[in-house]
């Protein structure tokens, strides 16, 4: 008998049942706070793959492109291109086996009507290569053989090559920088170790071919080299480097993917937080959910400490609720995750990053699982540990002093939180545009305590709103306003707290928009006043801070220059650069012709009189942006050090650029040094002004027609659609950010909902009272929807509040410190739009609370005890 | 030797408990000396807010007093801290409710096991214990059954039953009818009564007379202090003792004293 595990009647065998128990007893509960888990786990996991699946990109793509490679030799980061010459001296350096040189373009597929197609599957990467030296990339021939010098033959990627029906013989037609071409298919090759690169293509052609194609006839834009069997590739990594200028990188493939993956560290950081963000509300809402439960069990905690339960056994109850919601949340939430990662991959790929599919891996299920169980056991702390503390007398007079939230202790420490952090913050978000992770790392936990001294500082915001809006709300409605306010401020904690997860996920959100709209209002600002340019032509979805790019041919240029119609073309060459001159930031380097860019665009300088700034520019000098000469404290008369894969000098700095042109991380120079310097001989963009301006309507056509013709790969921009497309650019990366922090909104919703159905269940006997006094079932339904309208109204319109202070300080600081062009412009409609929402995510909330409460029976809820 | 007849289970010297401070300070009790004898079944008495519960309280490790001593069965215990106050309630006494604190989500059985779950003890040592004590308070068929399939008296029974699991030395209950009509309520008490015959001691505070009366000793309580000490089994003079002056209106101050 004494052998069986337990009595008869008796299933739970340890406390651990008990929570099991309390949990299915309270469904509507535990779905709620197993939901804010969902979301939070799966914004984390959905981040998590995306990173993930952006850095297997890269890894695959650098494993493929130097499979046989043992050094790399290239311009510094990649960026700029090297002279012809430079393969010799490499060739010469002892150790070296072969080395070949390569150049790089982007083609753009033509359909039957020659059309070039804008998704990334339209795009091709194509490398020029010396096909008499040996292969240096991983890259297997499995149909065809390797493209012949002088016959505009294309070796392509199998995959891309079947999805475009293209096999060996068939022709294809693609847009390139020197027009529309067509090309061979000579043979078809894989990378065995696979390259997915999301639709984009790759493709090969003869060195000869492609420097006439791609309009780049003297430099190299990468050399691969392969050691002499015997001779370390680090040995001739530093024995080649030697041989070479500063500004030439020399690298093993190894550091080279390391070096990318570290340049994506910033990125990730910032990823990272933005959906650590739900994480963040989803365990607030669990904090909430469990202080209000504690609050609700007081004397059947009482119970078990009267029992004899010693504190740390009932904490340790309250704590096993916790991870069992949040491993049942975590399993939704990877599920979830795993669909957000296609969205937010998608996403990605529409701004041009070349990613594959979702590259799904245990290590970040597991980190993610592992955030939500410690959201969740943070969240569960106090409650647990308050639990644990319960007077055994509780048992018998039940109840518990609702906690004072708004002392003046907790003001003290809100603040002694809240203003030192947000300093810290927007120091280190907007400060010095460094893309040093560990500054990332930095910002996200100075906003996170941030976030925590919004928390204390909530009830101060949220119960006077509460109190103001009660005020009109139960003039309208007497009865269901006054009882709706009585609830909202009988448990001012509580709806403080729920009001606090809305609170703090659409403060972000607010920040977010309103740096987003002050960066757009001040360029269009910019563009407004100082660009008189009237056409911009550039390669389809251009961007100045991307990646590769095609360039365009000097032919064109000479076209347009032709049309009678037009009065100036001027030539922009932007190069991208993770290091920019003078400082460690990304930024983009812009070359232009001083004179002739003058008469289509007037940017401001200053620091010099305008025919000094451009003489000095046409000398060879640099004109820093004001912002990233501010941050970096550069001067007129200092001097920049150049160091690019053509060449190396110290730059005097000419001027200074008033200019918010890609966030002002620019560092402006002449055509001339940028082709010397960094070998950069192909433009970017053409600016054109049109003779006069009668001749605009014109001189548009001409253009558009010379393109649709020859160059369907580009596109020419009218003011207000350069405006358009570059302030679009600004918007998307902000909304990317806003859609990730979209989900924590969510989190909030669900924690109105768990609010208002706790309150149900307070006030069942109020409602029993008011059914027997006659309230219909609707007069029921209103209460509920008035109390959740309060807290929402006040969440959102808190979170409104706290957004803009924040935003209107961080945006003071970057004038004052890193980005004195800009301006504040209030995101107008999207204020609106929030207020909006906060009604309809106020009577959305409502629904299921009000349901149940309208559906309580008079005499069941007198009953309730 | 002799220690059995002259250590009492239960003893208090002098206990007094104040609660807040300044002008509003209650002295809810001031000064109490008692003594509970081994297997001896006493009755607290008195009207509402004489301190009843207060002083069942500290006798059962459940709060502390402001000043004087308690010890069970010569060991003394308000000094102790939390964790060895803890361990206490869960080993040495059995505490019963007047409203049941039975956990809705668990099944008498469940409830009944509680305190060894509680204490971190594996159920299968307390199978047993848990069947017999189920028949014992007349509840074999209703072990699955949960607290609101269940009549008050019949949860006050699993409450006896939970109290007991462990064998506490003494067995303590605050108003244990208080909440039951007088069919249940005498059924409490009988199976009380039962309990104390077979060599359990309990204290029972109580306002109503005829459960007193089934004890054998009754103290009265009022305005902090023992007031008066009678043997128990004397219904009339019980009666006639509650109503002395200055006592309060039983009548009004019974239900208040829920
Ligand atoms: N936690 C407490 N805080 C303040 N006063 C209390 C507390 N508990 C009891 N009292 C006061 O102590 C006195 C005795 O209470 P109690 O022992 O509950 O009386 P009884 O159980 O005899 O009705 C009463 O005046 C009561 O108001
Ligand atoms: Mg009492």
């Amino acid at each position: 008998m004494s052998g069986r595990r337990r009595p008869a009647g008796a299933r739970v065998s340890s406390l651990t049942g008990l929570s099991l128990r309390s949990l299915r007893a309270r469904p509507l509960r535990s779905v709620l706070t197993a939901g804010a888990i969902v979301l939070g786990v799966g914004m984390m996991f959905g981040v998590l793959l995306l990173v993930g699946t952006i850095h297997s990109t890269f890894g695959q793509l650098f494993d493929s492109i130097y499979g046989k490679t043992d050094v790399v030799v290239s311009g510094r980061q990649s960026a700029g291109a090297l002279p012809a010459s430079t393969i010799q001296r490499v060739r010469a350096v002892p150790g070296v086996k072969a080395a070949s040189g390569s150049i790089a373009s982007i083609f753009r597929i033509l359909d039957s009507s020659g059309k070039a197609g804008r998704t990334a599957s339209a795009q091709v990467y194509v490398v020029g290569v010396d096909v008499s030296q040996p292969e240096m990339s991983s890259a297997e021939n499995v149909a065809g053989h390797a493209p012949v010098e002088g016959t505009d033959e294309i070796r392509l990627d199998r995959d891309w090559a079947a999805e475009h029906n293209l096999s060996v013989g068939s022709s294809l037609r693609v847009s390139t920088p020197t027009g529309v071409r067509a090309l061979r298919v000579s043979g078809l090759y894989t990378f065995p170790g696979g390259l997915n690169l999301g639709g984009y293509g790759t493709g090969e052609m003869a060195i000869g071919d492609a420097r006439r194609i791609m309009d780049k006839p003297a430099t190299w834009d990468e050399i691969s080299v392969q050691a002499n069997a015997g001779v370390r590739p680090e040995t001739l990594r530093s024995r080649i480097s030697a041989a070479l200028g500063r500004g030439v990188e020399v690298a093993t493939p190894a550091t080279k993917s390391q070096e990318s993956q570290e340049q994506l560290a910033s990125l990730d950081v910032i990823l990272y937080f933005f959906s650590g963000i739900a994480l963040f509300v989803g365990g607030f809402l669990i904090l909430n959910s469990f202080n209000m439960t504690v609050l609700q069990r007081m004397r059947e905690i009482g119970t078990l400490r009267a029992l004899g339960a010693p504190p740390r056994r009932v904490a340790r109850t309250i704590l096993i609720e916790g991870v069992l919601l949040a491993l049942v949340g975590s399993v939704f939430g990877l599920a979830l995750g795993a669909g957000l990662a296609s969205l937010l991959l998608r996403a990605m790929k529409s701004f041009g990053m070349p990613v594959a599919g979702v590259h799904y891996s245990l290590g970040a299920g597991i980190a993610a699982v592992a955030a939500g169980v410690l959201a969740t056991l943070l969240g569960a702390a106090w409650p647990a540990f308050k639990a644990g503390r319960v007077a055994p007398v509780r048992a018998l007079i039940g109840g518990g002093e609702k906690p004072h939230v708004t002392s003046a202790r907790r003001a003290i420490v809100g603040l002694v939180l809240f203003v030192p952090s947000m300093a810290a913050g927007g120091l280190l978000w907007f400060g010095n545009q460094s893309n040093d992770p560990l500054v990332g790392i930095g910002a996200t936990a100075s906003t996170m305590v941030m976030f925590v001294g919004m928390v204390l500082l909530a009830p101060f915001v949220v119960l006077p709103l509460v109190r103001l809006m009660a005020a009109p709300l139960q003039r309208a409605m007497p009865a269901e306003g006054r009882l709706a306010a009585d609830a909202a401020r009988t448990s001012p904690g509580r709806t403080a707290a729920t009001a606090a997860t809305l609170l703090i996920s659409l403060s972000v959100v607010v920040v977010n928009a309103t740096v987003a709209s002050s960066f757009v209002g001040s360029v269009e600002r910019e563009i407004d006043s100082a660009f008189s340019r009237d056409l911009t032509v550039q390669p389809i979805g251009y961007q100045e801070a991307g990646g590769p790019q095609p360039g365009l041919s000097t032919r064109l240029r000479d076209q347009i220059a032709a049309l009678p119609q037009t009065g100036v073309v001027a030539s922009r060459r932007s190069l991208f650069v993770h290091n920019l001159p003078g400082g460690g930031s990304q930024g983009v380097l812009v070359g232009y012709d001083p004179y002739q860019y003058r008469r289509v665009d007037k940017v401001q300088y200053t620091g010099a009189p305008l025919q000094e700034v451009l003489r000095g520019l046409a000398q060879g000098g640099v004109v820093p942006a004001k912002s990233y000469a501010q941050q970096r404290n550069l001067h007129v008369g200092g001097r920049l050090r150049l160091e690019g894969p053509s060449g190396v000098r110290s730059a005097p700095i000419v001027g200074i650029a008033e200019t918010l042109e890609l966030g002002g991380q620019v560092v402006q120079m002449s055509l001339g040094t940028i082709a010397s310097v960094y070998g950069m001989h192909t433009d970017s963009q053409l600016v054109v002004k049109a003779s006069s301006p009668a001749a605009r309507g014109a001189l548009t056509q001409r253009v558009n027609a010379l393109l649709e013709k020859e160059y369907p790969g580009l596109e020419a921009l009218s003011q207000a659609e350069f405006k358009k497309h570059t302030t679009d650019l600004i918007n998307q990366q902000f909304s990317f950010f806003n859609a990730i922090v979209g989900i924590a909104v969510l989190v909030g919703v669900l924690g109105i909902i768990n609010t208002l159905s706790m309150s149900v269940l307070e006030r069942t006997r109020e409602i029993g009272v008011l059914r027997a006094l006659g309230a219909s079932r609707w007069r029921i339904r209103r209460t509920m929807a008035n109390e959740s309208l309060l807290i929402s109204l006040a969440g959102t319109l808190s979170g409104i509040i706290a957004g803009l202070a924040i935003a209107v300080v961080w945006i003071l600081g970057m004038r004052a410190t890193s980005f004195p062009e800009m301006s504040m412009y209030l995101p107008v409609s999207l204020l609106v739009t929030i207020a909006v929402l906060g009604v309809v995510i106020g009577v959305l909330a409502a629904i299921l609370p009000a349901r149940r409460a309208a559906k309580l029976q008079p005499l069941a809820a007198l009953r309730y005890e | 030797m002799s220690s059995a007849e002259t250590v009492p289970a239960l003893e208090a010297q002098g206990l007094c408990r104040s609660f807040g401070e300044g002008v509003s300070a209650v002295n809810a009790l001031r000064g109490v000396d008692l003594r509970v004898a081994d297997r001896e079944f006493l009755a607290i008495m008195g009207p509402s807010g004489s301190g009843k519960s207060t002083l069942l309280h500290i006798l059962g490790a459940l709060d502390r007093p402001s000043a004087g001593s308690t010890s069970i069965h010569g060991r003394r215990y308000d000094d102790l801290d939390d964790r060895a106050l803890t361990r206490l309630r869960g080993e040495v006494f059995g505490f019963i409710f007047q409203f049941f604190n039975l956990l809705p989500t668990l099944t008498a059985a469940e409830n009944v096991l509680l305190p060894a779950l509680v204490a971190g003890e594996p159920p299968s040592r307390y199978a047993q214990r848990t069947d017999e004590l189920l028949s014992l308070v007349g509840l074999s068929d209703r072990a699955a059954h949960l607290p609101s399939e269940m009549s008050g008296g019949e949860q006050q029974r699993v409450a006896i039953a939970r109290a007991l699991l462990r064998r506490p030395e003494v067995l303590l209950a605050d108003e244990p009818t208080g909440n039951l009509d007088s069919a249940a309520g005498a059924n409490v008490l009988g199976l009380l009564r039962k309990l104390v015959d077979d060599g359990q001691t309990a204290v029972m505070v109580t306002h109503d007379g005829a459960a007193a009366a089934l004890a054998d000793r009754v103290v009265f309580l009022r305005d902090g202090k023992i007031f008066s000490e009678i043997p128990g089994g004397d219904g009339a003079r019980i009666s006639r003792e509650l109503s002395r002056p200055p006592a309060a209106p039983i009548g009004v101050t019974a239900r208040e004293a829920a």
